[in-house]
């Protein structure tokens, strides 16, 4: 899998021979869960439908339990504020929500790295002292 | 490390699948190393999203259980139709990558007109 961002949304893509899927996500960390805006976009150009509500219910499901299920797993707490899938992409059964847990893992790792990089306060007393 | 992931490496690791695999199909060895070597080994221009901002990269397919249990049925003999339909799409799409250029975009809508990925393998 790759992981990527464009614009506001944490990309997934996963292409394995006879089929690929690409998943965005956009992420919140404190917004009120809601059903998630569904974007369709075709595989050749990134022109995006809104999927009104009522229309792909049950992908909406499968990739917010996902996240659900993530967020459990790891403490996180992430709300799905929006969906992008590729219309063209084949309907292989769960794989949105996998692919949903795995960005969710991702976005988490790196929150972690962040955190391991930014310089604690003393650290920086330090600095400032030699 | 991934378990589909560890299943792809112990077949390229296999130094005995072509061969079973080409007894049990009649397929020729050479064609189920190039399918083999396609599906497990090449690194590939992987570009099927480029139109919606995902940047083109060279790398290996992504592992998939499917396909691990698919090439164990095909080396067994215990395959399906749809197995022998993987063989065919990949072969085609193999063929399309080394006769008109690296985009795997391409050559697998081009594979998919003539053999279509069996949806069956993934139900």
């Amino acid at each position: 899998m790759r992981f990527t961002r464009i614009g506001d949304l944490e990309v997934v893509t996963r292409i394995i021979g006879p089929h690929h899927h690409f998943l965005g996500l956009a992420l919140s960390p404190d917004a009120e869960p809601t059903a998630p805006i569904l974007e369709r976009v075709g595989p050749e150009n990134s022109e995006v439908t809104i999927e009104p509500i009522g229309v792909g219910d049950e992908f909406r499901r499968e990739v917010v339990e996902a996240v659900s299920e993530a967020n459990r797993r790891l403490g996180t707490h992430f709300t799905v504020t929006k969906i992008r899938y590729c219309g063209d992409d084949a309907p292989v059964p769960g794989i949105h929500g996998r692919l949903a847990g795995a960005l969710v893992e991702h976005v988490a790792q790196e929150q972690k790295n962040l955190e391991v990089k930014k310089p604690r306060s003393d650290d920086s007393l330090i600095e400032m002292n030699s | 490390m991934d378990p589909a992931e560890q299943l792809y490496e112990a077949n390229r690791q296999d130094q005995n699948d072509v061969e079973e695999i080409a007894g049990r199909t009649g397929w020729k060895p050479g064609n189920i190393a190039k399918v083999k070597h396609h599906l497990f080994i090449e690194i590939h221009l992987l570009d099927s999203y480029e139109a919606l901002g995902v940047a083109p990269v060279m790398a290996r397919f992504d592992a998939d259980r499917s396909i691990a249990e698919s090439w164990l049925r095909l080396k067994t003999g215990a395959f399906t139709e749809f197995d022998l339909q993987l063989l065919r799409h990949e072969t085609a799409e193999a063929w399309r990558m080394r006769k008109h250029g690296p985009s795997h975009r391409r050559a697998h809508a081009a594979a998919m007109k003539r053999f279509p990925a069996p949806k069956e393998l993934w139900s």
